[in-house]
């Protein structure tokens, strides 16, 4: 009862705020007006604000801020472990430099669906050495030195590759890729991104039960019929499909992996599969919210949208490992 | 006695004439360290004078003159880049790097620069300020004045001129106070960045450029064919809907980086495109 309230009330957070994206721009739009006009007559000026400019910009934050509620409550159910997340252990960022080898280069010109598996593959590769990296059972520590190599080199990666890039604006938009970024993009981008997306959501689908069994821990979980070696693959391709689209599409948007899942884990009762849908709906919220205060932020130039969420999260990152500290001793 | 007597004579001698000589004569091994004064010199200076121009003299986007360019060696605007040439002088634009000029001066090479010109005027002054630097005052006037009057031929009144917006990689654009703004207006056009408040340079965010809804954008791609979220920005779908398609005037990037003779060309072709899209509309 209380899961469903829970579930409810967060629909309804995610509903509020997606509509509350759609009104906040330069200009306050008249948004029924607008919606009725793109219904009737798709030559109105309102009526192309609305479905090109806002309608992709609401689309791809909602579901660019599932995905990652998504696959960081995944990755942290799957490890056992509080800290990990997609960006923290360095996934993000291999996507990243996949998007960028195939963006900047002009690989993507002549079949569009490069865009999203070169970012796949990143994110799949790096996922899949911190894997072998930190072996089954990680430790904290061991995956979080982990990640920072990982990230550390992905950066080092993509700043180079951006610098000898043919455009002479590539070298500006590390930023882009880093702190992630809404402004701007178009449906063409929305629904380039959205079957990868919706194929890593399904294969997430069931897995719930798989990680209810795994936190009793790996024994325990194969002798009540869990194969964990699938279940660890599942995990690791939905990341990388729904991961990779997501980076593709908006860059690294940070620590809403981390955050989301964990402030969420206390309401559902600590059940990891009660978590996935939740985080889902938590990570939209707060992907929407963020991207709503860079709009209202007066600003020069567009503020990109990780920077919100990287001032609410690193904090809490911080708050994580102090505590952690303390329960070891 | 006599020995010393004539080394300070001659000593003086040679201080007097060379100084004298060098106000009048003019340099010889001129070094460029800048796009813009790369063209002014190849325009206006005998080729014998230009020691080095900038190495984006080699690059046919930013270039007018590359092929000409072609002739001479380039710097990347370094000192140690630029002493090897043996400057008798150098001249820099407006935003050199400003230890790069001091130490120069410090090293005895007369250095000048050369600012951005805002206007057609400061275009003119800019000519005229390099001919008279290389010593080719006449050359420089005749220009200006060949200038001015295909200028005056081509800029005509027009009763209700129509929106045009300048828009660049991240929607970058000028307003009346610049260069570029003033050739749309001689070339009848009305800016609309200046709706937005926008004077001399600023960006444009997408939305406020559908609203404005100008009849055409122009856009002067410099390394067209390349990837980057700036440049990507002139594909959006909002700006290929049917209700606002504007007509997208392409001017090549290395007419519009640099001022010279080149730009009466730009103002025709902007009218002749003026004409051609309002051609129906307007009696």
């Amino acid at each position: 009862m209380r899961y469903s309230l829970l579930v409810a009330l967060l629909s309804a957070l995610v509903l509020t705020l997606f509509i509350s994206s759609l009104m906040i721009g330069r200009n306050p739009l008249p948004i029924w007006q607008a919606a009725q006009a793109s219904l009737h007559d798709t030559s109105s000026i309102v009526a192309i604000i609305l479905t090109e400019i806002r309608l992709p910009r609401a689309l791809i934050g909602l579901s660019v801020g599932a995905t990652l509620g998504l696959c960081g409550a995944a990755m942290q159910g799957l490890l056992r472990n509080p800290l990990a997340s997609p960006d923290l252990i360095g996934s993000a960022s291999g996507a990243a430099l996949g998007a960028i080898i195939v963006l900047y280069y002009g690989w993507q010109a002549n079949f569009s669906y490069l865009l999203p598996l070169a970012s796949m593959v990143g994110a799949l590769l790096t996922t899949l050495l911190i894997f072998v990296l930190t072996g089954r059972s990680a430790g904290i520590t061991t995956l979080i030195l982990a990640g920072v190599a990982i990230n550390a080199l992905m950066g080092a990666m993509m700043s180079l590759l951006l610098n000898l890039a043919p455009s002479p604006y590539a070298m500006r938009e590390l930023v882009l890729w880093t702190l992630g970024d809404l402004t701007d993009r178009s449906m063409d981008d929305f629904w380039l991104m959205l079957p990868f997306t919706v194929l890593g959501w399904l294969l997430l689908l069931g897995i719930g039960h798989g990680l209810r069994a795994l936190s009793l821990g790996e024994q325990t979980a194969s002798t009540l019929g869990v194969q964990t070696l699938w279940l660890r693959w599942r995990i690791l391709l939905a990341i990388a499909f729904a991961l990779g689209a997501a980076v593709a599409t908006t860059g690294m948007i940070g620590f809403v992996g981390l955050v989301v899942p964990h402030l969420l884990r206390p309401l559902v009762q600590y059940d990891p599969a009660r978590l996935l849908p939740v985080s889902a709906l938590g990570g939209a919220a707060l992907v929407l919210a963020a991207d709503i205060g860079v709009r209202l932020i007066p600003s020069e130039s567009t503020l990109q949208v990780g920077v919100l969420t990287a001032l609410v999260g690193a904090p809490f990152f911080l708050h994580l490992i102090l505590r952690s500290r303390y329960e070891q001793i | 006695m006599v020995f010393r007597f004539s080394l300070w004579l001659s000593l003086f001698l040679m201080l007097f004439s060379g100084g004298s000589g060098a106000e009048n004569a003019p340099p010889q091994r001129i070094v460029s360290m800048n796009l813009c004064v790369d063209q002014l010199l190849i325009l206006l200076a005998e080729p014998q004078q230009i020691a080095a121009l900038t190495q984006l003299a080699h690059d046919p986007d930013a270039s007018y003159y590359y092929q000409k360019a072609l002739a001479y060696p380039t710097n990347k605007g370094l000192a140690e880049e630029v002493l090897p040439f043996k400057p008798d002088l150098v001249i820099a634009g407006e935003y050199a790097h400003v230890a790069t000029v001091q130490l120069l001066k410090k090293l005895g090479i007369p250095v000048e620069t050369l600012p951005i010109p805002n206007s057609l005027n400061e275009v003119f002054n800019n000519i005229r300020r390099i001919g008279e630097l290389v010593g080719q005052p006449e050359r420089a006037t005749t220009i200006i004045q060949q200038m001015q009057q295909r200028l005056a031929q081509a800029s005509a009144p027009v009763s209700n001129a129509p929106l045009v917006v300048v828009y660049e990689a991240n929607g970058y654009t000028v307003g009346d106070a610049s260069l570029r703004g003033e050739i749309l207006h001689q070339a009848g056009w009305q800016n609309a960045a200046t709706q937005l408040g926008i004077n001399s340079y600023g960006q444009i965010a997408l939305e406020d450029l559908i609203r404005l809804k100008p009849l055409a954008l122009i856009d002067s791609p410099y390394r067209a064919g390349t990837y980057s979220r700036a440049q990507a920005l002139l594909a959006h779908r909002a700006l290929k809907s049917s209700a606002f398609s504007p007509h997208i005037i392409q001017i090549p990037s290395k007419l519009t980086i640099c001022e010279g003779p080149w730009l009466i060309d730009v103002i025709e072709q902007l009218q002749a495109e003026r004409l051609k899209l309002t051609v129906g509309t307007t009696p």
